[in-house]
Order: C-alpha cells, then structure tokens, then sequence
C-alpha cells in the first residue's frame, strides 16, 4: 500500500477517534448543562410554588392556578420486581391539574386508551396523569433540593432532555408525546412554563380538544427522533410564574 | 527624405493605450504614418528624417504613458510553470514578468502551462523571470528540451494528477460523513444519538470541525494561493474559492461559540459542509482538468515521443549505439528493417521503402534508394539502408515541426482576447457583486445566514478557469490534430483566420499540377511508328538538361523505348534542339525551328493547336528533313487537385489559379479541375500584387504554394497555405505548411479551422454563458421572483463542472477526420 493511502488511513482514524472521545465527554454536553441552571432558574423565580411532598417523595412545582408537577427524588423507588410492571402509583413524574374543562368538552375517562408508562386517574375533581420514565437510582443527595433531583434525572435521564428550538424551552419528554417544558431564558420568553400533552388518547376517550378550557390546542412544530422538523397536535398549558 | 522604424511599446494593457500611444506619435509634426498595434506591441512610424528624430518619437510616446524601445537583440524561452489554475493565474503571471525590465514580450498559456518570454538578454536574466514567477506564487519549471523534456513533463503530469486525486479522496473521506451528518440533521437521516444536533449541539459542531479540518487540509493550496493573489492584488480562482469557503467557516467557528455559549439555534448556522462539500468538488474538478488537460496534449506529446533515444552509427566498419544527442552531422547510420530512422539524412547504401505517415500522413510506404532523402522518426519497413546524417538536434524535419506545433500550441488567438480582458477584471468584480448581494440581501432583511449563503454561492459559481481554457484548449487540439494529418497550422491566428478565407489562390506549377512534365500525346506522322519517333526523341534529348527533353527520356525509358547513341547535339535556344543519332539527322523543336531547317508540316500545325489548348507544349519532331511527328509535353494535373477544388467550392470558397503560363494554357488547366478565376501571364515578382488585388475587392485570400518562388505572395496573402515537404522557405513565409503534396490537405486545413473556430465559439458561450447566467441565480434573483436559492454546494458542483466541460468539449475536436 502506498504511504499516501497509510496517511489518508491515518488521518481518518485519527479524526474518528477524536470525534469517539467528543462523543462521551460530558462537558460538551451543553445542552444538559444549560437545562439545569435554566430549570434551577425556574425554581428560583417560583419559591413560594416549590414545595417537598412525603407522601409522595417528591418535589412539587405548583402553577398558579394550583395545577402542580411532581417529580420523584428516585426513580427507582418503583422499580418492577423481575419481570413485572413498575408501580404506577408511585410515578417517576407526575401532573394534576382541574379535570373539569375535559369533562365538560366530552372526557369518559373509561374510554382513556392504556399507554405503557402512563396511568391517568381522576379523583375529587382532580386529574392525575402518573408518568414512568426509568428505574435508575439517584444518589442519597438527590433528595435534599429540587435541583439535585433535577440534576439527577438529567444525568439519568439525559435522552429525555432536550431543546425546543421553535419556542426556545427546554423540556423533559415524559413518553407517548407528552412534555413538561420550560423557558431557557425567563426573561426573554412569555411562557416560562409549558405542560404539553398528547391529545390522542383524551380524543379517543370522546374529548373535543378545541373546547377544554385553559388549555389551547395548537399544531407545533419540532423534530421528531432523527431531528426531522415535523408538526404534531398537542394540548398547552403554558404558565407564567413571575 | 521618409524614414521608417519600428519601437515597441512597452505597458501597454488594452486596445485603448494602443490609440492613445498612436495618437500621441500622430500628433508630431513631420510623422507621415504610424499605426501601433496592440497584440504585437509595436509601433511602426514613418517620418521626414529631418524634421523629427527616434527619439522625439520615444518621448512622445512616453509623455503618454507608455514606453518606446528599439528592437533589440532578443531572447526568447519557453518556461513550463506549475501551479497555475485559472485564466487570472496566467494573467497574474504575465504581469508579473511584463513588469521586469528587458521584457520584450510574454504570454502565459493556461492550457499548455506555458509561460513564452521574449526579452533582451543584456538587461534581464532567465533566472530573474523565474524569481518573478515564484514570488507571484507559482512554480517555474525545468526548461529541457526533447525525449527528456517529455519524459520529465509526462512525469510531472502525472504527478500532479496522482496529488490532485489523493487530495480529492482524502477530502471526500471526510466530506461524505460530515455532508451526511449536516443533511441529516435536517432530513432525518439515521445518526447516533450521540451527535443529534438538538440534544448535543456543541459535541455535533465539533464534530463537524473535525471532519472539515482534514479537507481544508486537503485543500490549502487555494488558501496559500489564493490569499496570496490577493495580497499581490491579482486574484484569481483560488481566491474566490478561499474567501468563499472561509467565510463560510469562519462564520460556522462564530457560531459554535454561540452553541458553547448556551444559543443553541446557532446549530442551523453551522457551514462546515458547505466549505467541505465545496473542496472536495473543487478538487474532483481540478482533478479531472487535470486528466484531460493532458488529453489535449496528446497529439505533441505522440509528436515527441515519435524520436528513437538511440541510433546505430558506423565506425571504422563497427557499428556502434549511441544516444540520438550525440549523433553529429557526417555520421554513416546503419538502419535496419522495422526500426526507426533516428535523423534526418540522404541513403548511401541499400533500398527500401520507408513509412513517412506520422510525419507527413501520407498513407503510402515511400521507396527510398542511394541519394533519397530520409526524415528522422520516419519508419524503415523492408530493407536495411545506411544513410548519412544532414540534420540532427532541433535542425531535423520533426523537431521543427514539434517547435512549430509547440509554438502555435502557445499563441493566443485573437478571439482569445476577448477573454483574457474578460478574465483580468473578472476576480474582483465577482467579489463585488457577492460583496454587494449579501449586503443588499441583508437590508431587505434577511438574516445573516441567507446573505452568507448568496455571498459563498456567488464567490463558488463564478469561473474564470472556463474562461481561460475555452480558446487554448481548442488550439490546442486542433494544431495538434492537424500535424498529426500533416496540417501544420503555425499560430493560433493563423487557425482563427483560416475560417474566415473566401477566396483561394492556388499557385500552378507544383501546387495544382504536378510540377514535373510528362510526356501526353505520341502523335506519329505517316510511315512512322510512335515508339519509333518516341526513340529518336529521346536519344536526341539524352544529353539535354531541359525539363521537357528529361521528360522525354523518362517517358521512353518507361515505355523501354532504345536509346540510340546520339552526337552532333546542339540546342538552339527558344527553338529546339538537332543531333544525329543512329545516322539519322533528328530535329526536335517548335514550328520557328521546323522552318528554319525548311521542314513541310503539312496539316500537323493544326493538331499542334489543338493540343496547345489543351495545355500541353507540342514539339515537333523531324527525321532526316522530313515531318516525322508531334511529341507533346505537359504538366499534368495531380489526381486530387479536381476533388480538393471542389471539396472548396462545396465550402463556398471561390477559387483561384495564378501562373506565368500563356493564358490558352492557364485556361485549359483551370477548366480541367474547376478554377474559377485564372490570374495567367503573372511574373513571380507580380504574384504578391494580384494577392493585394484580391484583397483589395474586399475578400479574405489564402494563398497555396509550394514555397520556394511564392514567398511575397504567401506573406500578403491573409493565410499562405505552403504545400509539400516543408521545406525551410515554406515554414518560414508561409502560416499553414501541409507536409504532403496532396490538395485535399487545403480543404482539410480549412475544415479544421472552421471547426476550431466553432469549437472556441461554443466553448466561449458555455464559459460566458455559464457566468452570465450562474452568477446572478447565485445572487438570489431567482429567489427574488419566488424561485429558489442556489445551494453553495450546487455552485461548487456546477463550476466544477464548467472547466470539464469546456475541456470535454474540446477534446471531441480528437474525432476530427480529413477531407479524403
């Protein structure tokens, strides 16, 4: 062979490895980075609607109007024994907001279709939609601040998080086209909140989407897995904490 | 009392400082006429001695810009130059040695990569134009001449392609992965989700610069080359590739500081691929330039590679191989069946028949015996001769040809320089008009994303190496392709203007017919017998050294006619000759000479008219004081003078014949193949004045001669065809020289003209075409009406394309078949 083609050879392995090495270095991983002083912001402009629930070891981000976001200090608390199912009432994520609106625009919550990591409940008025998204365990100090949960599902769940170029939000997919999203920057975008929802299953269960109240049903545009830019219907509740 | 002279004028750039110069000359009182021109350089004055001198002259012409030198003694050298990639790198080039002091002259072929310097030796060094050429950033090469020079060039060339390849693989590598991570990205292609642009960005960006790195690697040499250029503000092709991809990285490295920085939209401003993208086509279309660039060579090259490197000389009775540069005039070379004769030289041993084909094109072996002439490079079929050396080195039949095909190969037509003006401007003007787009884009307020893509678009798609290749390439092939049929065109001028001749003006004797008289009509009187009469003629004339007595004597050798001893010879000029032969009293002659011996022609003077017009010279013939017969003499026409006069007609060329025959003759030779004009009774002196003539009715006149008496006429006539042999005199006078004596080579060295020139024109059109229309869809004027804009890397491609297919274009001129 001749030693132009060994230097061609060489090159190319040369750049591959570095492009290996770029792969798993974790400090060029800045989106994962900027989502969590982004989120810690979040936080911190929403004080008095943090809270920790016993119960439900798990952090609390209430809106406004009450409707509130929880999220495990431990994914793994659920954790399946072998072979069986995680449980489900004790979900990694969680949202519950007034279920009134949906009712009103033709919700039979017995019609609600069964999605694999996903388990709606009503009770007093009340809609729960419990998310299961890994049984990775968290580190003991998880627990002690919102962030450090935060930063541990980051580090978990890093293939959840990603960037929401059209709306500029960060955002954690919760499965089946569900999202809890928040503004990258407060102060320049007027949604520092966004709970985004997969309209499908309420529509299979009879629900008009158009007529929820609070909530706006609205094609979006974002990229699907490979990074393809699609538009997909989804329900919005977005929320001002400042 | 009128004086002329000639000056060169020196810094000259364009026709406007040849009218102002003219002007200025013009202005001076006693001037009679001065006339400058531009492509030569040269101001030819006439003036009232007294009244004006040289050097009011030189100062004129220096108040108005320019400098006047007398011709000196010059110099001129071919230097082969590396590196060059565009029109603007010749014209670079050529303003970088046009600036030495003591440059006569220089022209810098982009095709042949040839730079042709004339310059005074007294004032300039051959090492200093080098220097000029590598500070100007291109590579002068080793001047060598011969088999070796060709070998080191083969070399050279294939160097270069083979760097130019591994250049474009190395850059393809790297370009495939980062277009296919780039397009991915946006189509959704499969890609790891390590390097998904949206969840990491940075580690996608990076990735793309480390893929980029590699290919600018690849292709430095536009940066090293085309900054450069700038710098020595002459750029050129590789400047608009350097500032157009740098700008794309540059902007692409902005904006992964963004993506660090936390903007993570910054990911769609990312243009490593398109910098890649357009290197890599770059460099496939430099690669393949380069391929077929050695294509339109090929012709010279079979040329040069015609010489055997060795000759068998014989010394002292040995023979002896020695190298072919040191064979010396004198030497006995020894050659053998199959094996190429090494120089030029005359047979002094042996016969055989020799293959002159790739010489002169003629089909047919050529038997050769003692006191024949052989050319070098010419192929021994069937006998082993020895000859004696009479011309080596560059002094042989086919250096001068290489030199006359290399020269012409070298010179610019005049319709090239159109394009030459076009080139010199055409760099930074592009600039401008990217420069302007990407400016006028943003203020209609477009981001800066769409204003650097019209402005890499713009700077990619304009070529000036299509420019520059459309007319030498063409030449190229087509003086190559006619030496190889035996057509030699001498410059590129002279092909350019061949095209255009509408009127041919073919010398008679040697040129329509054969030149050597022979024998017609045997026309016995009563009681005789033509072999008889035909005999008694040719002992008679055995001694004579008239041309129409040696035709006599060949036909009845031919014919195995006696030859009788003859005596009493003695020849009467202007009449005819008397000798005895076999005791017979013979008189041999015209109808003064019969009466003056009182020989009774009877009825004969009327077959003698007959025959005089036909063309033919009757003598006649009296034996012992009695009419014995008429022996009539012509020059025949050649077998292809009719075919070849009407293959011009076919051409609506009209044709001419000139010849200092009686008119009666001229008339019947001219109906016998077609003339349409007979120009009779024309001294030698005067052939040149019916050339003028001709011209001055307003036609183009290509004059056919064989070279030896029609030297004025071949030089004033717009084209002078030389035909036959090539001998010295015809490769100097004349501007086409067909090595064959065949006329069809006349309709052929025409047709290939015509076709050279329509080759040139399309490949202009293509070139100018392809920059008037790509640059402004490149700017975004689609665009403006709804359309698309065009992708860089689109832009890449096509301009990579348009140098190949320009030089595609010319090489179809390779299937170019002569007239017969």
């Amino acid at each position: 062979m001749k030693k132009q083609n060994y230097s061609v050879i060489a090159g190319g392995a040369i750049v591959l490895a570095i492009a290996l090495a770029l792969s798993g270095c974790a400090g060029t991983d800045v989106v994962g980075k900027v989502a969590k002083t982004s989120f810690k912001a979040v936080l911190d402009a929403s004080k008095d609607k943090v809270s920790f629930s016993k119960e439900d070891e798990s952090w609390v981000l209430a809106s406004p109007a009450g409707d509130e976001v929880l999220f495990s200090t431990n994914f793994a608390r659920n954790a399946p024994s072998a072979g069986g199912m995680a449980d489900m009432d004790k979900p990694d994520v969680e949202f519950t907001f007034d279920a009134a609106p949906f009712i009103a625009a033709g919700l039979d919550v017995a019609k609600l279709p069964a999605v694999d990591g996903i388990k709606y409940e009503l009770e007093d008025g009340r809609f729960m939609l419990h998310f299961e998204l890994g049984n990775d365990a968290f580190s003991a100090d998880a627990a002690k601040s919102f962030e450090a949960t935060f930063a541990e599902i980051v580090r978990t769940q890093r293939a959840r998080i990603g960037y929401h170029e059209k709306l500029d939000h960060y955002g954690i997919s919760l499965g089946d086209g569900n999202m809890f999203e928040w503004a990258k920057d407060m102060s320049k975008n007027d949604k520092d909140i966004v709970w985004v929802l997969n309209p499908a299953p309420f529509i299979a269960a009879g629900v008009d989407p158009a007529k929820i109240e609070g909530w706006t049903f609205a094609k979006v545009e974002t990229k699907d897995a490979k990074g393809k830019t699609i538009f997909v219907d989804k329900l919005l509740k977005p929320f001002n904490v400042k | 009392m009128i004086k002329t002279a000639q000056l060169r004028i020196n810094g000259m750039t364009c026709a406007a400082c040849a009218q102002a110069s003219e002007r200025a000359v013009k202005k001076l009182p006693g001037i009679e006429e001065a006339a400058v021109n531009f492509a030569t350089e040269k101001l030819l004055v006439k003036f009232e001695d007294g009244q004006l001198g040289l050097a009011e002259i030189k100062a004129a012409v220096a108040k108005a810009g320019y400098e006047a030198v007398e011709d000196q003694a010059k110099r001129e050298v071919t230097i082969p130059v590396g590196g060059m990639t565009c029109a603007s790198c010749a014209a670079a080039i050529e303003r970088a040695i046009r600036k030495l002091p003591g440059t006569a002259s220089v022209s810098v072929n982009l095709a042949t990569e040839k730079a042709l310097v004339s310059y005074d030796p007294s004032l300039l060094r051959l090492s200093e134009i080098k220097q000029a050429i590598t500070k100007a950033g291109y590579t002068p090469l080793a001047i060598e001449a011969g088999a070796a020079a060709v070998d080191e060039h083969k070399a050279a060339k294939e160097r270069e392609i083979r760097v130019l390849w591994t250049k474009f693989i190395v850059s393809a590598v790297f370009s495939v992965p980062l277009l296919y991570i780039a397009m991915g990205a946006m189509l959704g292609w499969p890609l790891p989700a390590a390097i998904n642009a949206m969840n990491y960005p940075l580690r996608y960006a990076l990735l793309e610069i480390f893929l980029v790195i590699p290919v600018i690697a690849a292709g430095y040499r536009f940066y090293v080359v085309g900054f450069k250029a700038i710098l020595h503000r002459s750029p050129n092709m590789d400047s608009l590739i350097a500032m157009g991809t740098s700008a794309a990285v540059l902007y692409s490295v902005y904006s992964v500081f963004g993506i660090a920085g936390g903007d993570f939209r910054a990911v769609e401003s990312l243009y490593f691929e398109t910098a890649g993208v357009i290197i890599t086509l770059i460099l496939l279309g430099k690669s393949l330039e380069a391929v077929t660039k050695g294509r339109t060579s090929e012709s010279i090259k079979k040329l040069m590679g015609l010489q055997p490197k060795t000759a068998t000389i014989v010394q002292n009775g040995a023979e002896v191989e020695i190298p072919i540069g040191e064979v010396e005039e004198g030497d006995i070379i020894r050659v053998r069946p199959g094996e190429k004769i090494p120089v030029d030289g005359e047979v002094v041993g042996g016969r055989t028949a020799v293959d002159e084909s790739m010489l002169t094109g003629e089909s047919m072996p050529v038997e050769k015996e003692v006191g024949d002439k052989v050319i070098g490079a010419s192929i021994n079929k069937n006998g082993s001769i020895t000859f004696r050396a009479t011309k080596v080195g560059a002094d042989t039949v086919l250096s001068r040809i290489i030199k006359l095909v290399e020269d012409a190969q070298g010179s610019k037509a005049p319709i090239a320089q159109m394009a030459d003006i076009v080139s010199g401007y055409f760099v930074p003007v592009v600039f401008v008009i990217a420069v302007a787009a990407a400016v006028l884009w943003l203020l209609l307020g477009h981001s800066v994303v769409f204003a650097l893509t019209v402005f890499v678009a713009v700077l990619t798609i304009a070529c000036p190496c299509a420019l520059g290749l459309a007319t030498p390439t063409a030449i190229m092939v087509g003086t190559g392709k006619g030496a190889e049929h035996g057509v030699l065109i001498k410059s590129g001028a002279a092909l350019e203007t061949a095209h255009g001749i509408n009127t041919i003006v073919f010398d008679k004797t040697g040129t329509i017919t054969k030149g050597s008289p022979e024998v017609t009509d045997i026309e016995p009187a009563e009681g005789f017998r033509a072999e008889e009469i035909l005999s008694l003629a040719a002992s008679a004339e055995k001694g004579s050294e008239h041309p129409l007595g040696e035709a006599i004597v060949r036909a009845a050798e031919a014919k195995g006619a006696a030859l009788l001893e003859a005596e009493n010879f003695s020849a009467v000029p202007g009449y005819g000759i008397e000798a005895t032969a076999a005791g017979r009293r013979v008189l041999l002659g015209n109808a003064k000479h019969m009466a003056a011996n009182g020989i009774d022609l009877g009825a004969a003077a009327g077959l003698a008219d007959r025959l005089a017009g036909e063309g033919k010279t009757p003598m006649y013939l009296a034996v012992d004081g009695w009419y014995a017969g008429i022996v009539a003499v012509a020059d025949v026409v050649k077998e292809s003078s009719a075919k070849a006069i009407a293959a011009l007609h076919g051409m609506g060329i009209q044709v001419a014949m000139i010849t200092g025959d009686s008119k009666r003759t001229a008339a019947a030779i001219a109906a016998q193949v077609g003339i349409d004009r007979v120009l009779a009774e024309v001294l030698p002196q005067d052939k040149a004045l019916e050339v003028k003539q001709l011209q001055s009715e307003g036609r183009k006149v290509a004059m056919v001669g064989d070279g030896i008496n029609d030297a004025p006429a071949l030089a004033q006539a717009d084209i002078g065809i030389a035909i036959g042999s090539g001998t010295d005199v015809a490769m100097e006078s004349a501007d086409i020289v067909l090595m064959r004596s065949d006329l069809m080579d006349v309709p052929t060295a025409i047709k290939l003209s015509k076709n050279v020139m329509r080759n040139i024109k399309q490949n202009l059109f293509w070139a100018f075409g392809y920059n008037v229309l790509g640059i402004p869809v490149a700017a975004g004027l689609l665009y403006a009406f709804g359309g698309p804009l065009l992708n860089p890397i689109i832009a890449a491609a096509a301009m990579s394309m348009s140098s190949v297919s320009v030089l595609t274009n010319a090489l179809r001129l390779k299937r170019f078949r002569p007239f017969n």
